[in-house]
């Protein structure tokens, strides 16, 4: 997906963590993801780094934060005003509603793919988005309508529902002052980027509503 | 009646403290025994001041009645050290207030404010507090609120450039005072004091927007690919509107705290923030506030200390602010120790003549000043200092030059407690001035006179006042020095060359007397000089 300002791309996915690229005139944007905490107004910071959309040696050229599970947050976009500073261009806020959304389910248990199925639907009727559903277990696939539909469309966003192990990027675990947790903004700590909480504490029930934030 | 160590193992300027019975009996900040400056050894762990305080007290860390850790905390280094016995951790920015109130020496009501860089999830606390009781009333989140201390950290880090690497060829926590120190040297810029406002603003109770350090690091690069900082004339601009927003936004900050709490006229502060002395002058200058005070170590060293004060509180023996009379908790060595370092070298030995040492000081020589307990904190306050004539600027070559320093830094006096008035517009918060925590303009009369300790553009100062009872025997030299020159005060560095901690132990101390950066070094009641 992107969106167009002027003569600025800015590129953004959400189907493997959030990601963010800026195709523009200037060497240097800042991008900003907040999360809004559940019953709040008021969001918080994730991660805010600046990228460069240019070849600039030490810059990086993506913004990209690895959180899969569901998050209600907002991407903030700034580039540099010589006059005034910062200066915010875009600013999006994740919403699903009426969008195609994939759930990649990952268990060689039926019966549990069939309750995390009824999960991902709970969640779809709340958001009102299109879900499509991708497990082991292809009658289970077939039942969601959006099944035999979706080539070539990019889904607006990618859920993995499973107990995913923690991954190399968790890199952020290796801080012992974090105690073996992913930190954000000094508010926000999570076991993995698939799950907020260590799977290995919780029911096949708590595993998907962490995910997927129900 | 417990003893209680304080440690932090946080991200930067980790330290351990020793409090017994309600006093404080020994501190130390890890830099001085790595010989690595903070701000060039970040993530390390208190190792060797840990051992240190162990050799010195007789004590163990796991011995001890109680130990106090401070977020964030290595909790593996201080469970290790523990050995198996319980040990609590307590908030940042609690330990910093903690530390400020109870060597503040106020008495009755006292508004105790903390703000920083962030520790653990927040970026200010305020504690109102009265008899010893600490009522936290209001704090900062950093997911929600704006840091100043984030801002002179990334300004300080990019406004000279990147090396190779992208490393910052200036090194934040620990060159934020270079960049203070250019900002007189600079002047009012719209468009820049608009620039560093686009990331940070003040209103109602909070500093906006949240992520300050992110942001400021992309302004900077941004004014940098600008081509405003290329000059040394454009850093002192940036210097001087970085300083006066942040004095602007404190001030109205301050004011509509003393509207919400107007009782509260005593403030005591700490963290890294007020490390910055023109800060300090500005809000001791404010017409409500009775009296000011800084905690010496208002950094991340501080927090050792603040932790084991809060625990002493909490268990009823700690029960009022203490009254200091010098931050000296570090190491000491007597004079058999001293000698035997001594041996090392082929130095000349006599007594300490307090007379002689007066008259080389007032001939321009340079004194290294070595006496009793290291000084914790960033500031040396005459027991690991170097002493110099005042009167003189050319005085700031030679000793720039010895030390290696840039021209920017200022240089500070000692003055004579009984002549502080004479020599400055105010003498509100003397307390605090016993720890060269604040500056003062000095009056007209006194700017000549004393050249070589006043900054030049804006005329002030960071005095340390002193008196007969913080440093008896630097007072007894300076009152030699006053009966020769008619002044009342004597330039005051940090013993160390620039870029290295200040000196621990003698044999740095020797080691700066070999390579003649002093041209006599007093240490405990002799002179040493080179043959």
């Amino acid at each position: 997906m992107y969106t167009k300002i002027d003569n600025i791309k800015i590129y953004y996915n959400f189907n493997d963590g959030i990601k963010v690229n800026i195709d523009g005139p200037d060497n240097l944007y800042y991008v900003e993801l907040r999360e809004y905490p559940k019953k709040s107004q008021i969001s918080k910071l994730i991660q805010g780094y600046h990228i460069t959309s240019k070849n600039i040696y030490g810059q990086k050229k993506m913004f990209q934060v690895d959180i899969k599970f569901y998050m209600d947050f907002e991407i903030l976009v700034y580039r540099y005003d010589s006059d005034i500073g910062l200066s915010l261009i875009w600013s999006h806020r994740y919403n699903d509603r009426g969008k195609l959304v994939d759930f990649e389910i990952t268990t060689n248990d039926e019966d549990e793919a069939k309750f995390w199925m009824s999960k991902v639907l709970q969640y779809s009727k709340t958001r009102g988005c299109k879900p499509i559903i991708k497990s082991k277990f292809d009658n289970l696939n077939k039942l969601t309508p959006n099944f035999f539909n979706i080539n070539g469309v990019e889904p607006y966003k990618t859920y993995k529902i499973g107990r995913l192990p923690k991954s190399s990027t968790d890199w952020k675990t290796v801080d012992d002052r974090f105690q073996g947790v992913i930190n954000f903004g000094n508010w926000k700590s999570i076991w993995s980027y698939e799950h907020p909480r260590s799977w290995n504490e919780l029911n096949s029930s708590q595993i998907v509503d962490d995910i997927l934030g129900l | 009646m417990s003893t209680i160590y304080g440690i932090y193992t946080g991200y930067h300027s980790q330290s351990i403290s020793l409090v017994k019975d309600g006093e404080i009996i020994n501190c130390l900040e890890e830099e001085r025994m790595t010989r690595l400056k903070a701000g060039d050894n970040h993530d390390c762990l208190p190792e060797k001041s840990h051992t240190k305080i162990e050799e010195v007290t007789g004590l163990k860390f796991e011995d001890s009645d109680y130990r106090v850790d401070v977020f964030p905390s290595h909790k593996p280094y201080t469970t290790l050290i523990s050995k198996g016995k319980p040990y609590e951790i307590i908030s940042h920015h609690t330990a910093h207030c903690a530390g400020a109130y109870f060597t503040s020496g106020m008495d009755g009501k006292v508004l105790t404010l903390a703000y920083d860089g962030g520790g653990h999830e927040h970026l200010m606390k305020i504690f109102l507090c009265e008899d010893g009781k600490m009522l936290e009333v209001f704090n900062l989140e950093q997911s929600t609120s704006g840091s100043l201390p984030h801002i002179w950290a990334f300004v300080t880090s990019g406004i000279m450039g990147y090396d190779q690497y992208m490393q910052g060829k200036w090194k934040m926590c620990k060159d934020e005072g270079k960049l203070m120190g250019m900002a007189p040297e600079g002047h009012y810029d719209e468009k820049i004091y608009n620039l560093l406002s686009s990331v940070i603003k003040y209103e109602n109770f909070n500093f906006l927007p949240s992520a300050t350090a992110e942001k400021t690091k992309f302004l900077i690069d941004s004014m940098y690919d600008d081509g405003l900082m290329k000059t040394p004339k454009q850093r002192e601009i940036i210097s001087y509107n970085l300083q006066k927003l942040t004095e602007d936004l404190m001030i109205e900050f301050f004011n509509d705290i003393h509207k919400k709490f107007p009782e509260y006229t005593k403030i005591a502060l700490a963290g890294g923030l007020f490390a910055n002395v023109k800060l300090n002058q500005k809000l001791n200058e404010l017409d409500w506030l009775d009296e000011l005070f800084v905690y010496p170590p208002m950094g991340d060293e501080g927090l050792s200390l603040g932790a084991a004060l809060w625990k002493s509180n909490q268990l009823g023996e700690l029960k009022k602010p203490l009254k200091l009379t010098n931050f000296s908790f570090g190491p000491s060595y007597d004079e058999e120790s001293i000698y035997e370092f001594s041996k090392e070298f082929d130095f000349i030995r006599t007594g300490l003549d307090y007379d002689e040492i007066a008259k080389d000081i007032h001939s321009g020589k340079i004194i290294g000043w070595f006496d009793g307990g290291m000084e914790f904190g960033p500031r040396a306050l005459g027991n690991r200092s170097l002493l110099v004539r005042p009167t003189q600027l050319e005085t700031h070559k030679v000793l720039n030059r010895r030390l290696n320093r840039y021209d920017t830094m200022p240089f500070a006096p000692m003055v004579l407690d009984e002549h502080f008035e004479d020599l400055f517009t105010t003498n509100k918060s003397k307390y605090s001035a016993q720890f060269m925590t604040i500056c003062y303009s000095t009056k007209t009369e006194w700017i000549d006179k004393i050249p070589a300790v006043v900054q030049k553009s804006d005329k002030t100062a960071r005095p340390q006042v002193i008196t007969s009872e913080n440093n008896p025997k630097i007072y007894r030299l300076m009152k030699r020095y006053f009966e020769l020159s008619s002044i009342p005060a004597i330039l005051n560095t940090s013993f160390n060359t620039h870029g290295e901690p200040i000196i621990e132990n003698p044999l740095h101390a020797f080691n700066h007397l070999k390579n003649k950066v002093v041209d006599k070094l007093v240490i405990g009641n002799y002179v040493y000089q080179n043959r």
